[in-house]
């Protein structure tokens, strides 16, 4: 075998074998959570029950302790559900009063493993908390059925991984040999932009089958699991209709006459939206029926229950929607799709890697091109292990123990972010020249380490006070591994190759920034947010490892070191126009994003009752904006340059404010979730728009001015400030939701940086007196 | 909510702390004062203690509905030096405690119960925060829950309501209503009672003005808390059942009343005696000060609907009802 063909059988290996695995996990953890729900909304209608019945029978003045047929129907209840071990009713302290075990009663019980508790509380009519009704139930038959479909999936999944590898590597060897016949083995080569394209579709069209067969193996094992019971919590929620018609029998009202059955009917099935028909029936004539009647009449997917009514004997049918399933697997396609696009990201870096640096790092002519390409994978792997934490990181922080602090819990759950942005914008200025004197290598290598320890110590962190201390070590790791990046970049650039070397370093950034939020919110979904802390533990040790391996030893060509002191910081402020643009155009800009994109959005969405995958998928649509427009927006300005000889820099920015500005109004609407994808999207576009013009202006407005301060000097302090910026986002947006609620602090930052937008156009849409043509 | 918190806070206390004193202490000495003999809220307030065994040792005075027999029990209670007071409805606290802005000597805390409209009737300024030592729990669920009760029976638009025009807390309920139904596009027909030369409520003509009400398009009629309505209930229920307008009670005494009145969202006169108890139990065993308790509702009340009524006026309860509604 070649070493091309070894780098793509690696290449199949590893791209099909990511988007399998994620499918499996995905797969796997819808399967538990729909049948979790099914369960838990059965067990949370039994326990409901329970409590209106001890509460009636406290509203006739009985005391809680004193209810002489509570046992019986305990009992009984507990006969009806063959899930149900044992129901108690405990007081405050926990304690048994009643239980339908005799044994537990006046006990403080213990719930063995494998149960799970459904409960509900009973308040006396003044508000007072009495005790609680719980529901034990097995967890035997869901763990047991969750166990067997990931062994299933495993198997079959690993079958998959292996047909779609062989698959796809047969094909990029038969692309290779079509279209490099004449050229060197290696593909390194540049083969053209056919080549490329032809590899692509096999990449899409592998990790697609591979997917979608993946799903479809897991959709017969769905139907068969979920269905029953499905008819199940169908047949406990016919036990509530019938608990009525038996309240209805004892006043001798006619239910069929009762007004409201079709309400009745229409709230049950909202509450239960697998249900999709309900209908009273004698002799085969429907007395009251919603939803769909066709539904009633296929075999196999509804339930009958005899009602005894005034008139006639009856029949309560209850019908599930045959296409239930099938309407799981189309609410899972987003969450594949997502799968498919991070593995496109992935099977890019992974060819790079592979024939880059790496496998080939001996064979690599060039010291500064290997040098490029060997940080290219431990650094996007390094910023994928922290962008994983994204999507659930304020959720996470808002379910810690805050401890002897009051603090209002928008405001704890915006500290780490903020915390992280603060550490990352003080530390970065001081360690530029620290990581020149000990060497890019050593430096990404410490970043590495301590990046991997605080996720680590993440997944173990026990209150909000561990939590930020560990996230200021990530902080701290992230900056001290991008300053590493970025001074391998310059160290092994020049002036000429400087532009494409730092567009590389900005696409690894973003490419991480799409694949970390969504395959964080898979996993945080599938595994909990802990376990994917571990995993971007494991990540981060995996980037350092090939940093070990791949970075180089030797340290970079020797230059003047550059420092930012006190007195350039305020030599570049002295000047208005530059304090402008950082005042109304760069802090603003950050403010927003980060308040938005790692703030409120997963908050909104979490608290619109989605999952965090759902706030993942949204904040890649950030990134996926950023990296597709940001070459278009720079095109389109120099073109703009070119034809008009002007500078339309300033209207982009502008431009680009304002469209993040209207993008927060834009959630004065009641849109929901669209309203928040709208938002990112545009907040996506608004960046592109204005990012790279922005930058521009900053050497702009300091042409001429402010002798003896570096460049350099002046984009250090634009930094600062632009990250200090970042740091402000999450505050300022808790600080706004804490005061009234989502669609104020949307608003509120919105209009703000639409007002930014006006003053910052009205002072820069005449360029000061500057020379025309002054590239950044 | 925060309020629920507090509560369940001090339940679980309850079963900790305050643990029912042992027999050797010195039983709770409370003084009550009833306005027209005992009801069952006195049988609540004292079953609440002896459900929690505390031991309790109650003086009690009944003022037979006369200002001046109040006026002694004030005295007289200033002598005895009791561990609280206990007063039944407006007049006897009034008595016992005076306004806020003209208080009388306290002999103790007081706990009232039964007031219908404790800041309208000046007993406190607020019902939270009121700044002196009365403290206690009224009775009618709050409006917007009456108007949800009655819709969930049967929607509507128009409400009619008969009231007493002399009757200071009627003619406040009856602009609250107003108010309320407005908000929502609803509408209140409002008809008060004949008048007297001297300007008290006379029984003429209830018949008449109950067909009237009909004919404007009244859905209902709401049975506020009004004295002098309920000394009348037999006949305005009664018109009412011959007109098929579905009635509706906000007190007790008017759904527990032989008279036809169909559905009310009342409190249970036993459940409002527990909760004067269960605050007067945190000022003697919880040390806490009247002061510092609220004047309250219960947060949940009884919904009651007569299926007999219904049935005769054919408006049978929709089957959702069946799951929180009482039905007798």
């Amino acid at each position: 075998m070649t070493g091309g063909s070894r780098s793509q059988l690696w290449v199949a290996a590893g791209v099909v074998g990511f988007a399998v695995a994620m499918a499996c996990l995905l797969l796997g953890f819808k399967h538990r959570a729909a049948l979790e729900g099914l369960q838990r909304a059965r067990l949370a209608l039994v326990a409901d029950e329970m409590r209106d019945v001890v509460e009636r029978n406290l509203g006739f003045g009985m005391a809680f302790g004193e209810i002489a047929t509570l046992p019986d129907v305990l009992v009984s209840t507990r006969n009806t559900e063959e899930l149900i071990t044992g129901i108690d009713v405990v007081d405050p302290s926990g304690k048994a009063i009643y239980s339908t075990d005799a044994a537990r009663r006046g006990l403080l019980p213990e719930h063995p493993d494998g149960e799970a508790l459904s409960e509900a509380v009973v308040r006396n009519p003044f508000g007072v908390e009495l005790g609680r009704v719980s529901v034990r139930y097995r967890l035997d038959r869901l763990q047991a059925s969750s166990a067997a479909f990931a062994g299933f999936i495993a198997v079959r999944g690993l079958a998959v991984a292996i047909l779609g590898t062989l698959a796809l590597f047969l094909a990029l060897r038969a692309i290779h040999a079509r279209f490099a016949r004449h050229s060197p083995a290696s593909v390194t080569q540049a083969l053209g932009r056919r080549y490329r394209v032809a590899a692509l579709a096999a990449v899409v069209l592998a990790v697609t089958a591979s997917i979608l067969a993946c799903a479809a193996i897991a959709y017969s094992s769905f139907r068969d699991e979920l269905g029953p019971e499905a008819l199940r919590k169908a047949e406990t929620v016919g036990r509530a209709v019938d608990a009525l018609a038996q309240k209805a029998m004892r006043w001798q009202l006619p239910l069929e006459k009762l007004p409201g059955m079709e309400d009745l009917f229409d709230s049950l099935e909202r509450q239960n939206p697998e249900i999709t028909w309900i209908a009273l029936r004698a002799d085969d004539r429907v007395l009251v029926g919603r939803g769909n009647p066709a539904h009633g009449t296929l075999a196999g997917n509804h339930v009958e229950l005899p009602i005894i009514t005034m008139a006639d004997p009856a029949v309560l049918e209850i019908a599930v929607d045959p296409a239930w399933v099938a309407r799981l697997f189309r609410e899972m396609a987003l969450d594949l799709a997502v799968i498919l696009l991070v593995s496109l990201v992935i099977s890019f870096e992974l060819a790079v890697y592979l024939t880059g640096a790496g496998a080939f790092r001996a064979a690599a002519p060039d010291p500064a091109v290997s040098a490029l390409g060997a940080m290219r994978a431990p650094f996007f792997l390094f910023l994928f292990s922290e962008d994983l934490s994204r999507s659930f990181l304020p959720l996470f922080a808002g379910a810690l123990p805050v401890g002897p602090f009051a603090i209002p819990p928008n405001l704890v759950v915006s500290l780490p972010i903020a915390l992280f942005m603060l550490i990352v914008a003080l530390s970065q200025p001081g360690l530029g020249a620290w990581s020149e004197r000990i060497g890019r290598r050593r430096a990404f290598l410490a970043g590495g380490i301590i990046g991997a320890a605080a996720h680590l110590g993440s997944a173990f962190a026990g209150s909000l006070a561990q939590l930020l201390a560990i996230r200021s070590f990530a902080g701290f790791a992230w900056a001290v591994a991008f300053v590493a990046a970025q001074g391998l970049v310059i160290d092994n650039t020049d002036r000429g190759t400087r532009t494409r070397g730092l567009a590389v370093f900005v696409g690894i950034i973003m490419a991480a920034s799409m694949c970390g939020p969504p395959i964080g919110g898979l996993l945080a979904d599938g595994l909990g947010a802990r376990w994917t802390f571990a995993v971007a533990a494991a990540l981060a040790a995996g980037a350092t490892l090939l940093a070990w391996r791949d970075l180089p030893r030797l340290a970079g060509p020797a230059r003047a070191p550059v420092r930012t002191g006190m007195s350039d910081y305020a030599a570049a402020l002295a000047n208005p126009r530059f304090a402008a643009l950082l005042a109304l155009a760069a802090i603003p800009a950050k403010v927003i994003v980060i308040a938005f994109c790692f703030y409120l959005v997963p908050l909104y969405v979490a608290q619109s009752g989605h999952n965090a995958a759902m706030a993942g998928r949204l904040i890649m649509l950030y990134s996926v904006m950023m990296v597709l427009l940001v070459p278009v927006a720079t095109e389109a300005v120099e073109r703009l340059q070119r034809r008009h000889a002007s500078r339309p820099h300033a209207a982009f920015v502008a431009a680009g404010l304002a469209l993040s500005g209207l993008a927060g109004l834009l959630m004065l609407l009641p849109l929901g979730l669209a309203g928040a994808a709208a938002l990112v999207l545009l907040l996506g576009v608004a960046q592109a728009l204005s990012i790279a013009p922005q930058a521009a202006l900053v050497a702009e407005v300091n042409a001429g001015r402010a002798a003896g301060l570096g460049e350099s000097a002046v984009y250090g302090v634009y930094r600062l400030v632009e990250r200090l910026g970042n740091a402000m986002g999450p505050v300022i947006a808790a600080f706004l939701l804490q005061l009234a609620g989502f669609p104020f602090a949307f608003a509120a930052i919105g209009g703000a940086v639409l007002a930014c937008a006006i003053a910052f156009y009205a002072l820069f849409r005449e360029p000061a007196a500057v020379p025309v043509g002054v590239a950044p | 909510m925060k309020r629920r918190a507090a509560l369940a806070a001090l339940a679980s206390a309850a079963a900790g702390a305050w643990a029912p004193r042992s027999n050797a202490a010195r039983p709770w000495r409370i003084y009550m004062v009833t306005w027209r003999g005992m009801t069952d809220v006195e049988r609540g307030f004292e079953g609440y203690f002896t459900q929690r065994g505390i031991p309790v040792e109650y003086t009690w005075r009944d003022a037979g509905q006369s200002p001046a027999r109040v006026a002694e029990f004030a005295r007289e209670a200033r002598e005895l030096h009791p561990d609280l007071v206990y007063t039944w409805g407006t007049s006897a606290t009034l008595g016992m405690a005076g306004t806020h802005d003209a208080p009388l000597p306290a002999a103790a805390p007081i706990v009232f119960a039964l007031v219908a409209d404790p800041v309208g009737s000046k007993i406190v300024p607020r019902l939270a925060g009121q700044g002196r030592d009365v403290t206690g729990v009224f009775h009618v669920a709050p409006l917007a829950a009456q108007l949800r009760a009655m819709r969930a029976y049967r929607p509507f638009k128009r409400l009619g309501v008969l009231y007493n025009g002399a009757e200071a807390n009627s003619v406040a309920v009856a602009n609250a209503l107003d108010a309320e139904l407005a908000r929502d596009g609803g509408e209140l027909l409002r008809t008060s009672f004949a008048s007297g030369a001297d300007g008290r409520p006379l029984g003429d003509g209830i018949e008449e003005r109950i067909q009237r009400l009909h004919a404007r398009g009244a859905q209902w009629l709401y049975l506020g808390p009004d004295t002098y309505l309920f000394t009348q209930i037999d006949r305005v229920a009664a018109a009412a059942r011959e007109e098929r307008l579905p009635t509706f009670a906000t007190t007790e005494s008017l759904i527990d009343s032989p008279a036809p009145v169909l559905a009310g969202l009342v409190s249970r006169y036993r459940t409002i005696g527990a909760f004067a108890a269960y605050k007067a139990e945190q000022i003697l065993a919880g040390h806490k000060r009247a002061r510092e308790l609220p004047v309250e509702t219960l947060s949940r009340f009884s919904f009651i609907v007569r299926v007999e009524v219904a049935r005769a006026l054919d408006v049978l309860p929709p089957v959702t009802l069946l799951n929180f509604a009482e039905f007798r």
